[in-house]
């Protein structure tokens, strides 16, 4: 990172993009440009950009039941879409700026990987396929695994169950303490099959609670979906994250409302199921 | 790299560096539409540009995703001279106030009602949602949105009649757009950045890392040597002059104790040293070539660390007296460190540095002992305020540039006058060698009292003979500011079981930061417009300001009411509560009424003798009875949901209208050739629509169409003195100096027409349009015109020009009740404000639209103090959240589901054409209004600020 970015590239293709992006030290792709170019005077900034704008596919369609976006898909486009799933254009408007979100991407939203992400929880949930220039990988792996590959498009199957997208933050446009999305899957007796509570804002990457998943799935919450225990959910929630205080709150406050909003999510699942 | 877009219709090419922002390329292709209020954080919205048809932010755009595409400005709304629906429908609705990002809202509402043909209230909070609106609060662009769909459409809307204020006068108290909405809302250039000529300089600061170190050494060299720099200043090479940035009227009740620049650091982002370039480049790089090595001390952070036996001292320089020498000074400064900066008192104002106190003062009246001791009940509760940034969306900017043996400042101020003089005082210059022109100011609210750049700029202008632009940045705006001052507020009241009061105390303990601007005044107006609301013959109040570590403080609308009001209306709840009786009855009990004396006002004088004053106007009663059936008082209501509950709170409030016996305002009228005017007000206008209120006086006393009077203000060569736009004073002494020039003028055309016509001037009246009848045969004389003609030509008397002043020993004090009702999740601490009604009291109000845009820009405010805004700081005194998202502004999204402002018209005897303030006293209630509902909700008192989730949650009892 640098002072200021020293070059500025337009290619043409992929192949041009991707070779750039290996020979130029210190250079990033530049989708929508809102974390690349925010607060220049306070980030380091990268040494190069490459302009990624007409060449990575945008747009949002449909392959059988699952949904294609486009990497370079507006934010505010897949919030209008439609035909895209719901609780991706709940977390799209979860971004409270209309102005950011017809510039940000979803690609560059992932890529960036931010805790504090709306879109990665609920693409998570969603157990979501990133086809890149090294091939297809999961959302969930590579943002777990800090991943740097070029995103095509975003791969959505349709969902096997309910799927719900949360936030919660101090005033409407203040960054958030939770961002998170759940989705449950019935099995054939409408018990349920599968759980999936993608947590951000807790640490330094938006994590899985497994351990949370597993027990819903075992039925620690009451065997009947429509009617789990919130009382101990919001405790096993609250207890599975570790958020360190910081400037938006302290670690029991974080603790605390990530219990509460993320187990009314599960609950909500539930009764949906 | 060359980029090539399409800008408002025409192909435009441009260089850029890759680097570049696309604000930057606008900006260098001439577009001053486009402005920067948030560096690039992409929050505020004045960037806003339509980008191949959407809203965008061009400061979060690098210029080389402008290439091959499509850009419009606000430029391309205005077809010639004539606005676009929706920006002749802002300037109707009454939301162009200060205008800095007017265009912007004006593309949004714009796109808006392209992409739906009939928004709802929600369509428009989404897009405006990336709009920061300090000024008017929102809830006008709502209206400003309906007028437009109906002309864009065709469609019919009216927009809701006006109230008939100020009786039969044509513009006092009638709807009319603001003089300068046109200009504003059409992007002209109006604000001082949009003055810089090429070839200016541009100064950069270099600030300190540490709360508090003295400077050990510091080298230049490498910096001065850097291409592009002209210049390298620190504490070696300014004048070592002590003064104060406060721009208050002379001899400031605050103390001279800062220097341009210091060899010791006060607060985190003091400045450490200052560098001029040629180019912004060339200016940051070389802060970073500057070396300085500190010798950190001990930081004071909290009033308790100031306080402390064994307290570091922030000033430990020599003491000193300009008047009023107290007789233990040699002995206050035996142990001074004499190579510190002094601190100068103009006069006694209780301060003692050599125990961090920089300012106190008490006073009383009656035997409060006594009356608490006669009580049936006594609440004792302290409450706690913290430290609340302005955030004007235009930052603080300054460009001076010499002119022979002068220097012309085009500045963003308060305080025209009082910037000149502590300018020249700096320079070593007299007064007459300084002009200040008062461009557009883009929000003040206080902070833009203050000198905190024009004077260091003004040097290195002056030094160098270079023109100097200075703009602070959004974190400067947070860490080197001026800012409203933490406080903890002690209040004691005694009360008979009928709820009578017997006692009122309170305790004003006020952290103020590195400097003492302001330190005992806004302490001291805390106390003086917050306890006159009630009346109780026992009632006293001490008042202590203490140095530290933190930003400096300052001025900031309210002016210490809104946290004294906070803790006094707070503590008649919890009397209420543990009497048993309800809130309403208490307060109708004990508040201030017409006709009342206000006993406690001779022992707060700011700064001079105090005196007793009356009430002689007072819009409470109605403001009370309205208020109470509009919430539905007492009306339980439920949410439905169980995690929810609902509260309902009120509170009253006041303010002054500007300071009696000590503001002054002039203005000068000339009548020009035509029979038309010019206005030159002292009066400066930051947006609130003074210059407005000027044009009505003029336009109602001299019965001309408004259209025929224009307004000159604060220019200190062309207008006349005036204290300046602070203390609520713009309507009643800069509008009460415009009446009082206006009235003269008449008297002088009556008298010029009588000599023409040969008659006495009581014979005469002026008659609307711009007509001299003669009252005894009804019959029309002259024309204005003819007048000037007579007066102006080669056997003519000379132009006439009619100067007058403005002052006063007269209090008016504007009113206020304000009612909320809040939803409060009792599972996520979460306060959601459901209506929020304010009821004011402005006299007759001059301009009811951007009046009522005052109130809903000042409830939003006192809205974002009292749930979300706070200044973090670590253990080293560093600001921890300087940018607006982290600190935590209301926005579109946070207005009030049902927010009404309604006025309540009271003629005051004294103010011009009854009017009184509005400026400051709407953020006065909502902490206050908003506590008490809240605990109405769940039964939770929460005495300090912020209420936030966690706060809430933590007293509920839900987290540690």
């Amino acid at each position: 990172m640098s002072k200021t970015i020293e070059a500025y590239y337009r290619p043409t293709e992929i192949k041009e993009a991707v070779r750039t992006r290996a020979e130029v030290d210190g250079a990033v792709y530049l989708a929508g440009g809102t974390q690349v170019n925010r607060a220049p005077l306070d980030s380091p900034r990268p040494a190069a950009v490459i302009d990624i704008r007409g060449i990575v596919p945008d747009g949002i369609t449909t392959e059988g039941t699952d949904l294609v976006i486009g990497a370079m898909t507006t934010i505010q486009d897949l919030a209008d879409s439609g035909i895209a799933f719901p609780v991706l254009r709940t977390a799209s408007g979860f971004i409270p700026t209309r102005s950011v979100r017809n510039q940000a991407t979803v690609g560059g939203n992932i890529a960036a990987g931010r805790p504090d992400s709306y879109l990665i929880p609920a693409f998570i949930a969603l157990a979501a396929v990133a086809r890149t220039t090294e091939g297809n990988i999961k959302v969930e792996d590579y943002v777990e695994g800090g991943h740097r590959e070029l995103i095509l498009d975003i791969h959505v199957p349709a969902a096997v169950g309910p799927c719900v997208a949360v936030k919660e933050s101090r005033s409407h446009i203040a960054l958030p303490v939770v961002s998170a999305a759940v989705s449950l899957a019935k099995d054939a007796d409408h018990g349920i099959a599968g759980a999936c509570l993608a947590v951000g804002c807790v640490a330094r990457k938006v994590i899985r609670l497994t351990e949370v998943e597993q027990a819903i799935v075992a039925g620690e919450f009451g065997a009947d979906a429509a009617s789990l225990d919130r009382g101990a959910l919001e405790k096993a929630i609250a207890g599975a994250v570790e958020p360190h205080s910081d400037i938006l709150g302290g670690s029991a406050f974080k603790k605390h409302v990530n219990g509460v909003v993320v187990a009314d999510a599960v609950i909500r699942c539930g009764e949906a199921l | 790299m060359t980029i090539n877009f399409i800008l408002d219709g025409k192909e435009r090419f441009a260089g850029a560096d890759p680097g570049d922002s696309a604000l930057t390329v606008l900006k260098r292709l001439g577009v001053d539409s486009v402005r920067n209020s948030d560096d690039g954080h992409g929050f505020a919205g004045s960037d806003t540009i339509l980008l191949d048809g959407k809203i965008v932010g061009a400061n979060l755009l690098l210029a080389g995703q402008l290439d091959g595409r499509d850009v419009k400005t606000v430029a391309s709304l205005r077809q010639g001279r004539t606005l676009s629906a929706v920006q002749t429908a802002m300037v109707e609705a009454g939301c162009v106030q200060s205008g800095y990002n007017s265009p912007a809202a004006a593309l949004m509402i714009t796109d808006l009602i392209e992409r739906v043909p009939a928004p709802t209230r929600a369509d428009v909070q989404d897009a405006l949602s990336g709009l920061f609106n300090r000024a008017t609060g929102y809830e006008q662009f709502f209206e400003a949105v309906r007028i437009a769909v109906a002309r864009i459409h065709g469609t019919d809307y009216a927009m809701p009649p006006s109230p008939g204020f100020g009786g039969g006068s044509r513009y006092v108290g009638k709807r009319s757009p603001k003089v300068d909405a046109v200009r504003l809302v059409a992007g002209e250039k109006s604000f001082v950045e949009d003055r810089v000529e090429k070839g200016a300089c541009i100064l950069k600061v270099l600030r300190s890392p540490h709360a508090h170190a003295n400077i050990k050494s510091i080298r230049t060299e490498a910096a001065e040597a850097l291409p592009g720099v002209v210049a390298v200043f620190t504490h070696a090479n300014v004048p070592r002059k002590p003064y104060s940035q406060a721009g208050q009227g002379f001899p400031e009740p605050s103390p001279y104790d800062r220097v341009m620049l210091d060899s010791k650091v006060r607060h985190y982002g003091d400045r450490v040293a200052a560098v001029l370039a040629e180019d912004e480049a060339a200016a940051i790089a070389a802060l970073d070539l500057i070396e300085v090595e500190y010798e950190v001390l001990p930081t004071v952070l909290t009033l308790d660390d100031a306080q402390a036996a064994d307290a570091t001292l922030i000033h430990n320089g020599p003491i000193e007296y300009v008047a009023g020498a107290p007789e233990e000074l040699d002995e206050l400064n035996a142990a001074a460190d004499p190579m510190e900066t002094p601190v100068v008192y103009q006069f006694p104002i209780g301060g003692n540095p050599r125990k961090n106190i920089a300012a106190s003062v008490e006073g009383g009246i009656g035997d409060v002992e006594k009356g608490l001791s006669e009580a049936d009940v006594v609440i004792d509760r302290t409450y706690e305020t913290t430290q609340i940034q302005c955030t004007p969306l235009e930052m603080h900017t300054t460009y001076v540039k010499p002119e022979g043996d002068r220097i012309v400042i085009h500045a963003s101020t308060q305080v025209p006058y009082h910037l000149r003089r502590i300018v020249a005082g700096q320079l070593g210059i007299p007064e007459n060698k300084v002009r200040v022109i008062k461009e557009r100011v883009g929000g003040g609210y206080g902070s833009k009292q203050d000198i905190l750049l024009d004077e260091l700029a003004a040097w290195a202008a002056w030094t160098t003979a270079r023109p100097v632009f200075h703009q602070y940045t959004r974190k400067e705006e947070f860490v080197s500011c001026s800012t409203r001052k933490p406080m903890r507020i002690r209040v004691q009241l005694g009360a008979k079981k009928d709820g009578r009061f017997t006692a009122m105390r309170m305790n004003v303990e006020s952290n103020q930061g590195a400097y003492g601007a302001h330190a005992l005044t806004v302490p001291m107006n805390g106390v003086s417009k917050s306890l006159p609301l009630f009346l109780c013959d026992n009632a006293d109040f001490t008042v202590t300001s203490y140095y530290s570590n933190i930003p400096p403080t300052g001025a900031y609308q309210g002016y210490g009411a809104p946290k004294a009001n906070y803790a006094l209306q707070m503590a008649v709840k919890e009397l209420a509560r543990e009497l048993g009786l309800d809130h309403a009855d208490v307060i109708e009990k004990n508040r201030v009424r017409t006709g009342d004396m206000l006993e406690i006002l001779k022992c707060l004088g700011e700064g001079r003798e105090g005196a007793a004053a009356p009430v002689d106007s007072c819009g409470l009663d109605e403001a009370l009875e309205r208020g109470l059936k509009l919430i539905e008082w007492g009306k339980p209501e439920d949410s439905g949901d169980p995690d929810v509950k609902i509260g309902k709170g009120m509170v009253i409030l006041q303010q002054g209208s500007g300071l009696p016996g000590l503001d002054q305002a002039n203005c000068t009228i000339k009548m020009l050739g035509d029979g038309t005017f010019v206005v030159q007000s002292g009066g400066a206008d930051l947006g609130t629509g003074l210059d407005t209120v000027a044009a009505k006086m003029a336009a109602e006393v001299l019965k001309v169409d408004i259209t025929n009077v224009t307004v000159n203000s604060g220019d200190t060569d062309m207008a006349p003195f005036d204290t300046g736009a602070y203390a609520s004073s713009g309507t009643y002494f800069s509008g009460g100096a415009a009446r009082n020039a206006a009235e003269k003028m008449k008297m002088k055309m009556l008298m010029e027409a009588a000599a023409v016509l040969g008659c006495a001037p009581e014979d005469l009246e002026l008659v609307y349009p711009g007509k001299i009848v003669d009252l005894r045969s009804g019959e029309d004389q002259l024309d204005f015109a003819k007048l000037a003609w007579h007066t102006q030509g080669g056997e003519g008397a000379g132009q006439i020009v009619a100067s007058e002043t403005f002052t006063t020993e007269k209090f008016s004090f504007p009113y206020g009740a304000h009612f909320a009702q809040v939803a409060v999740n009792v599972r996520t601490g979460k306060v959601k404000v459901q209506k929020y009604f304010a009821l004011q009291d402005c006299g007759v109000p001059v301009n009811p639209e951007l009046a009522k845009g005052q109130v809903f820009g000042g409830v939003l405010k006192s809205i974002g103090h009292a749930l979300y805004e706070e200044m973090l700081f670590d253990e080293n005194g560093v600001c921890l959240n300087p940018d607006l998202r982290s600190y935590g502004v209301p926005m579109i999204g946070d207005v009030p589901d049902d927010f009404r402002v309604e006025l309540v018209e009271t003629d005051d005897p004294h103010g011009p054409f009854g009017a009184k303030s509005i400026a400051e006293v709407s953020v006065n209630g909502a902490a206050p209004v908003l506590a008490n509902a809240i605990h109405d909700a769940c039964g939770i008192w929460l005495r300090k600020w912020p209420f936030s989730p966690e706060n809430v949650l933590r007293a509920l009892g839900e987290i540690e």
